[in-house]
């Protein structure tokens, strides 16, 4: 009983050895294969930098663009709704109203002016800030806001 | 005459004691086995079964780091070579959001599209203080050139390959019928 005891203590005494002993070499190894990739990681640390940088600037367009109002079908309804006897003077357009300044011959003109941006969906609501009419020259100067 | 009476069993405690001898020897010699398998186990064992442990928990760990490393290594390898084959799209987009303002290529850009809609640049200005906190840069564009172009200038602007973003838009009327244009951009660097 004494000696199968003492035998069995020194065949696991053994085995930790042997296992102590297998671990070190497995250790050793993988540590040089760790050491072989982060010098491959490092070489490729440049292509790294390259990703990131495309995938945060993509991120940051797709951000702005979807942040960014569209200006050109505005000012092409904003034009092409002037009918061709009024004299546009001045205009201020912003992303979610425009202002402008326009003289005309006659206050039907505005009438159609206004008729046009809405027929065109440009504007939902057009409020006519102040009209005035320079009779010496017959002429109407009317200033609208335009609601987008 | 004097009569010494020995006693019968004179050598009986002796001989008891010698026949103990042997027993006290074993005794000892298998005290001294135990003292010295406990202390093989103390101070062989133990500190082997600990550092085999360790040893164990320490191999673990580079095993996940290796592995980790490897995955680390197969998606920069896929990626880079995703990005190879996207190389023009790539250009395309560091000129839509470059990382230094470069306001002087963004100029010569908009100087030739303005002249493809019918205007010319008469002014061209940042406005102070303008960087925002999302490396937003405002500027402030002057044009001379007729009401009808507008929107082709106002499209050259945002279809440009810089990313902007328009602010505002203000026309004039000029008395040689012509129409004056300023516009309030954003152009972005990364």
């Amino acid at each position: 009983m004494a000696w199968g005891l003492i035998i069995l203590i020194q065949l696991l005494f053994v085995a930790l050895s042997l296992y102590n002993a297998r671990t070190v070499v497995l250790t050793k190894n993988l540590q040089a294969e760790i050491k072989a990739l982060e010098a491959n990681v490092s070489s490729k640390a440049l292509a790294e930098e390259k990703i990131r940088g495309v995938i945060k600037r993509t991120d940051s367009l797709q951000r702005l663009e979807s942040q960014r109002v569209e200006y050109t079908p505005r000012i092409e309804a904003f034009v092409n709704g002037i009918p061709s006897n009024v004299f546009l003077y001045s205009s201020f357009i912003q992303n979610d109203k425009m202002s402008l300044t326009v003289r005309t011959q006659s206050p039907l003109e505005i009438a159609l002016l206004i008729s046009n941006y809405f027929n065109a969906n440009f504007a939902k609501e057009v409020v006519i800030q102040s009209a005035t009419l320079d009779s010496t020259e017959n002429e109407f100067t009317t200033t609208l806001e335009v609601i987008f | 005459m004097i009569e010494f009476k020995i006693p019968k069993d004179i050598g009986a405690t002796y001989q008891r004691e010698i026949a103990r001898k042997p027993e006290n020897l074993v005794r000892l010699y298998v005290s001294l086995a135990v003292a010295a398998v406990v202390l093989f186990v103390i101070f062989g064992i133990r500190p082997l079964a600990i550092t085999a442990a360790q040893n164990g928990k320490f191999l673990a760990e580079l095993r996940d780091i290796k592995l980790g490393l490897e995955t680390k290594v197969a998606k920069i390898e896929s990626e880079s070579e995703k990005i190879n084959g996207l190389s023009a799209e790539i250009d395309l987009l560091y000129k839509k959001l470059p990382e230094r303002p470069e306001l002087e290529e963004y100029l010569q850009e908009l100087v030739l599209d303005a002249a493809d809609a019918g205007f010319v640049v008469q002014r061209f200005r940042q406005q102070e203080g303008s960087e925002d906190s999302q490396g937003g840069i405002s500027l402030e564009i002057e044009f001379t050139g007729s009401l009808d172009s507008i929107p082709q200038l106002v499209g050259a602007i945002e279809n440009a390959e810089r990313f902007a973003e328009i602010r505002d838009v203000r026309t004039t009327a000029r008395e040689d019928g012509g129409t004056d244009v300023r516009i309030s951009v954003v152009v972005y660097t990364l």
